[in-house]
């Protein structure tokens, strides 16, 4: 039986391409995933919220493939449903440690935005993605700026496709 | 070399995620061996690997303080505590003893510490230097990114140092990492060469390299010196005669009882290539931010429940050592953990059956920041994930980083954080480079007499 976190973590995995155990490492100090999850909750509310973990657990366990989840829980209908606008929301926080307010809920209205926290901004996704690291923060050691950056592979645990592959090259 | 000491308990596995120990003891010990590396315990999660890295802590902490024979080697005739005395790690080299002016060779290890002119008259005492890398800056009082020294209830400053042990100081000067002419060399020799320090590791039964900081206070009438480790210190100020470099102080060396205060040991092993930062200090020092004010009774070292100054505020300048100051008001901005404070309880009870006056029991870990990233093979550090996730994220210790504890990123003290920041002091782009998370390599002078420049 997975909890909401296992099941947020695992949705966010689908949205962003981040593979599980990067977005929540089995040891984790700093603790993303939950701060995430209390974050989003009142944000999106449960109503919303509930129904996409369903969504996500069930098509997970009939082992249908990430990049297909996100295509069903991101497939759009006019007006967008909040539940895709939620997704969509979601998959920016973790690559940019920003809350995009994506509708009306209570208290918060639609087009706030806000930090998460510094941990959130330092350890977004982005940065790694871009192969960069925040600006005013590098835990890089010194001369690294003149150095080949490291692979896109071991930045994010995601493979350079085909394409991506020979432009990294080209920097090589 | 160093004699190897049999190690009581199971040290043979080690490296979590690679290789675990299914039978390690929960027991403490008292061992004069210093661990090679950590033992991890299953079921591996993020806390229980913290207490095994504490374990470490503490038994490193045990076997460095282990009382020592002249010629430094554990005395394992005696446990530790039975009486207060010379310990193993006060037999290691200071920084002043490897970056000497000119860039001079260092004296082979076993040659004794060369005294300043000044102290030679004086009782013999364990050498407390301020030298820094820059002649005339009296850096070993004042704390790191210049943010202050730290003063007693005494108005006197804390004395700081930093020793290493011979695995590191063999890295040094076998590498001739000691005068910024040899670190040109070093990296002029080979593309590739990188400074390494050398890593314990259960598979070797090696210690690897060590470094420890400690801090001391001048003992003083208000102090009860049996609650201490002491030693005769010879406190030694060099002189400085030119006000842009700080105060006028006039050279002076006095011969002084100081206690033990703070002490952070720093071990590279096979699990942690950051290093696993461990920081102990004695339980007297400060009371604990969330400690309501009314139960701060003490009385600590640093901390006067009477006071109304503020805290954890660097004194103003000028910075004299020479000159009684205000005393520092300092609490502990990030609480102890409750396992800590458990283990804390667990081995100073184990110290007191040795001796239930032992001024170990005194001392307590404040808590140990070590890697949760599994490294690479051979001791490497990814480049992807340089300092490997350190947990806790922050660590300060009361009297070595006052006053940048916290949790604010880049503000606040992070062992590995900040020392991953430590360079060469190859000036030369690119050449400059990492210099294994130890500022001890800027303090290299020039062969040429033109000391250290930034």
């Amino acid at each position: 039986m997975s909890t909401d976190l296992d099941n947020f973590v695992g949705l966010s995995s689908a949205l962003t391409g981040i593979p599980i155990e990067r977005l929540a490492p089995q040891l984790d100090p700093v603790g993303l995933p939950p701060l995430f999850l209390d974050y989003v909750t009142p944000r999106i509310t449960t109503d919303v919220l509930n129904p996409l973990l369903t969504q996500y657990a069930t098509l997970a366990a009939d082992h249908v493939p990430p990049d297909k989840i996100a295509q069903q829980v991101l497939v759009t209908t006019q007006p967008t449903p909040n539940s895709v606008l939620a997704a969509r929301s979601i998959m920016k926080l973790w690559f940019l440690g920003v809350w995009y307010q994506p509708y009306d809920a209570g208290s918060y209205k639609k087009g706030d935005s806000a930090v998460v926290s510094d941990q959130a901004y330092i350890y977004s996704w982005a940065w790694k993605v871009a192969q960069a690291h925040p600006m005013g923060y590098s835990e890089s050691f010194f001369g690294y700026w003149n150095e080949q950056p490291s692979s896109l592979e071991d930045l994010t645990g995601v493979p350079a496709t085909a394409s991506s592959s020979a432009q990294q090259g080209d920097r090589s | 070399m160093r004699m190897e000491v049999s190690r009581h308990g199971p040290l043979g596995c080690a490296l979590f995620g690679v290789l675990l120990c299914p039978f390690a003891s929960a027991a403490p010990s008292l061992s004069p061996q210093i661990p090679f590396d950590v033992t991890a315990t299953q079921p591996i999660s993020l806390s229980s690997l913290q207490g095994n890295f504490d374990e470490l802590s503490w038994q490193t902490f045990i076997a460095l303080n282990w009382p020592a024979l002249d010629n430094g080697n554990p005395n394992t005739g005696i446990t530790i505590g039975k009486q207060d005395g010379a310990t193993v790690w006060e037999s290691w080299k200071e920084s002043y003893q490897i970056f000497r002016a000119k860039g001079q060779t260092p004296l082979p290890w076993d040659a004794p510490a060369t005294l300043p002119e000044v102290c030679k008259q004086l009782k013999p005492g364990r050498l407390l230097q301020q030298m820094g890398k820059v002649p005339d800056m009296l850096d070993e009082f004042i704390q790191p990114f210049e943010s202050g020294p730290l003063v007693d209830q005494n108005g006197a400053y804390t004395r700081n140092e930093i020793v290493v042990n011979q695995s590191m100081f063999n890295g040094i000067v076998d590498n001739g990492l000691y005068s910024i002419e040899g670190q040109q060399k070093f990296f002029a020799a080979k593309k590739t060469n990188t400074v390494a320090f050398s890593c314990g590791s259960n598979d070797t039964s090696q210690v690897g390299s060590v470094m420890v900081k400690a801090s001391w206070k001048v003992l003083g009438a208000n102090d009860r010196p049996q609650d201490f480790h002491t030693v005769d210190a010879l406190v030694y100020t060099p002189g400085n005669s030119d006000p842009s470099h700080g105060p006028i102080v006039e050279e002076s060396c006095a011969s002084q009882s100081v206690g033990l205060v703070g002490l952070h040991i720093v071990h590279k092993t096979a699990s942690a290539p950051q290093w696993v930062w461990s920081t102990f200090e004695h339980v007297n020092n400060v009371p604990e931010q969330s400690t309501p004010v009314a139960q701060r009774k003490g009385p600590y070292l640093f901390y006067n429940a009477a006071s109304d100054s503020a805290i954890n505020q660097p004194p103003p300048r000028p910075w004299n050592p020479a000159v009684k100051a205000t005393p520092s008001q300092v609490v502990r901005e990030v609480p102890l953990t409750g396992p800590t404070n458990t283990l804390n309880a667990k081995y100073q009870a184990l110290l007191r059956t040795a001796n239930p006056q032992s001024v170990w029991a005194n001392y307590q870990l404040i808590s140990t920041q070590w890697p949760t990233a599994a490294p690479p093979p051979n001791c490497q550090i990814s480049a992807a994930n340089p300092l490997g996730n350190p947990a806790p994220s922050f660590l300060a210790n009361a009297t070595l980083e006052t006053y940048i504890q916290g949790t604010t990123p880049q503000a606040s003290s992070s062992c590995m954080a900040c020392h991953g920041n430590a360079a060469t002091h190859v000036t030369e782009s690119p050449r400059t480079s990492f210099a294994d998370f130890t500022y001890l390599l800027e303090r290299a002078q020039s062969t040429s007499g033109q000391g250290a420049k930034q």
